[in-house]
């Protein structure tokens, strides 16, 4: 589904180029969830955004591919780009906030995302946003339509940001710490929900977190990522039931038990 | 209408007695802490779980001393914050100090490593010379890790597990007695994580001070605590010893943050207690369970008024009208 090989960016500074990621590669194949972790600086996120087109204007790829339907991300034009974006790859990222626009209402928003890729008429907008909107459970969707992103709390707001993603019904949804800016209780509803959507839809999803427990319960496939490198990939259940790099140890090792978990009942003997 | 606080196993150190905190904004009350009883041992560790909303930081803030609550008393070591001059409130605050969440915002980025540490010193120690001080900054910065050559350099210059290191060594180096801290490993990285709160438990064994450990991530406060209370719009709804609230939860909201800590064991997901919609503002008094509209198994009465914590075991309070229920209603333990 997607094939990244090479995979190198660079970012500008006054002096010289930093190598942010090198030599990066994974597939995500069809129908599976591929978590992407690494702890800050990891280079978790430029690689997803390297994929995406979406760097800031200091960063380049400067070598290796990201295949996906055929076609190389890294050198398609901007056009091309653009229609494989939002019909084919849905995008969830971090803060909910910074991907609604504030000052347009959430129905014209979905007007707008459906519209780039289709012609339909505002009733017709106005009837699959509504629908759409019923499929991620956001109480109320009349009024949510209506009303502007400000007056959504973070989980509605995400579960809004998930059904636009979702609009163009894509075969590879990448989401980026898509729960991180959440309450803990509102985390787990939206991985619920990303995951119902992904299954049902027999969909690809490449995660990106910093939260090993969301890899392990979420993802089938892992990539492990330090200092701008791949150190480990590999099925979930073997990478973490018997990790096989020295850091994939150390990160698993640093992760406290879940409090509820046989692990954690030994240590407090409770 | 006041409720004992859960004692600690150790003569007390701090004492809050049915704190309320109400904020005015836009013309409306928030009640941030809504009659709060919670007492802290000498050399004990307390754990303040809550999520965002539930007031956790606000409380921190009132026991330092930094926000004279709206209502209610908060004792160190025998004497009423309430009641002290200005002079005498800064003597006791002395004794305390507080470890922030974002440690680089809490260090000014224009002042070297080496003077952010001694500044406390220079306030709460006149009597210490130069000389002294720069000794005990020495020897200081190495206790947590850091090397002489880091005094030199300014904050922006270091990592993210060393700035908190520096907010750590500032703390501590007056000695206090009580230590609070406000999400001190929420920013880092696990692998940094893991080192620091070793470092806050090597300094506590060293100096039996107490900690308010102030934290959203039950897993951590594992770890780290002797007690545990679990906050939600303002309340403790459930308090008792660490191994007593993680390992037989009674409350539905400690149900539900349990169930959202994921295992990194592959398979071991265990079943999710759900709650409806999201944490509400705290903008009314409650007059019912503040955990009523969201609860997966309230009846009527949950909502005709508030609900007072009962005891359910040694320590352990819980205020929830179904707590006999509980077990029954909501599956605990290993998943299938």
């Amino acid at each position: 589904m997607l094939t990244v090989s090479g995979l190198t960016t660079e970012f500008r500074t006054r002096v010289s180029g930093v190598r942010a990621i090198e030599d990066i590669s994974f597939d995500v194949p069809q129908g599976v969830a591929v978590g992407l972790v690494g702890e800050t600086g990891s280079g978790k996120s430029v690689t997803i955004r390297s994929i995406l087109g979406l760097l800031p204007a200091t960063g380049k790829v400067i070598g290796g591919s990201a295949e996906f339907d055929g076609v190389d991300l890294i050198r398609a034009n901007r056009s091309q780009l653009r229609s494989i974006r939002g019909r084919r790859i849905g995008f969830v990222a971090q803060n909910p906030f910074g991907s609604l626009n504030p000052i347009l209402s959430i129905e014209k928003q979905f007007a707008n995302v459906i519209r780039a890729h289709r012609t339909m008429s505002k009733a017709d907008v106005r009837a699959v946003a509504l629908e759409r909107l019923e499929s991620v459970q956001v109480r109320g969707p009349e009024r949510v339509l209506r009303g502007y992103a400000h007056e959504l709390s973070g989980g509605m707001a995400q579960r809004v940001v998930i059904a636009l993603a979702m609009l163009h019904d894509p075969p590879l949804v990448i989401a980026d710490e898509p729960t991180t800016a959440l309450d803990v209780t509102v985390q787990r509803q939206i991985l619920d929900l990303i995951d119902g959507q992904i299954s049902a839809g027999n969909r690809s999803l490449l995660l990106v977190t910093h939260d090993l427990g969301v890899v392990a319960q979420y993802c089938q496939r892992v990539v492990v990522m330090k200092s701008g490198s791949v150190v480990e990939t590999g099925a979930v259940a073997d990478v973490f039931g018997d990790p096989r790099h020295p850091y994939t140890k150390q990160l698993l090792a640093a992760v406290p038990p879940a409090p509820w978990s046989r692990a954690a009942k030994e240590v407090t003997g409770a | 209408m006041s409720e004992r606080a859960s004692e600690p196993s150790v003569p007390s150190l701090m004492e809050l007695t049915d704190i309320r905190q109400v904020f005015r904004r836009g013309g409306k009350e928030v009640h941030a802490v809504n009659g709060v009883s919670l007492s802290v041992g000498a050399g004990e560790t307390v754990a303040v779980i809550g999520e965002s909303g539930s007031g956790k930081s606000t409380l921190g803030r009132i026991a330092l001393g930094l926000i004279t609550p709206s209502a209610g008393t908060v004792t160190f070591d025998g004497t009423a914050l309430g009641s002290l001059s200005k002079a005498a409130l800064r003597g006791i605050r002395s004794r305390m100090q507080v470890v922030f969440q974002e440690p680089y915002e809490s260090l000014n980025p224009r002042i070297r490593v080496g003077d952010i540490v001694e500044e406390p010193l220079i306030i709460h120690r006149p009597g210490m010379s130069k000389a002294e001080r720069r000794t005990k900054v020495m020897a200081m910065l190495e206790r947590v890790g850091l090397s002489p050559e880091h005094a030199e350099r300014y904050p922006r210059n270091l990592s993210g597990g060393q700035q908190q290191r520096i907010g750590i060594a500032r703390a501590v180096i007056t000695e206090p007695e009580l230590v609070v801290l406000d999400e001190p490993t929420s920013s880092l990285d696990v692998s940094v994580r893991a080192r620091v709160l070793d470092l806050l438990r090597d300094l506590q064994r060293e100096h039996g001070n107490s900690y308010i450990f102030i934290s959203h991530d039950l897993a951590t406060v594992g770890l780290i605590s002797d007690r545990v209370a679990v906050m939600y719009l303002g309340q403790i709804v459930e308090q008792g010893p660490t191994a007593e609230v993680l390992g037989n939860p009674k409350h539905p909201y400690t149900r539900a943050l349990l169930s959202a800590t994921l295992s990194t064991v592959v398979g071991e997901k265990r079943e999710h207690v759900p709650l409806r919609g999201e944490i509400p503002n705290p903008s009314s008094a409650p007059v019912a369970c503040v955990l009523s509209g969201r609860c997966p198994i309230e009846i009527d009465e949950c909502s005709t008024g508030p609900v007072a914590p009962r005891r359910v075991a040694d320590r352990h309070d819980v205020a929830c009208l179904r707590v006999d229920r509980v077990d029954d209603l909501i599956a605990v333990g290993e998943p299938e």
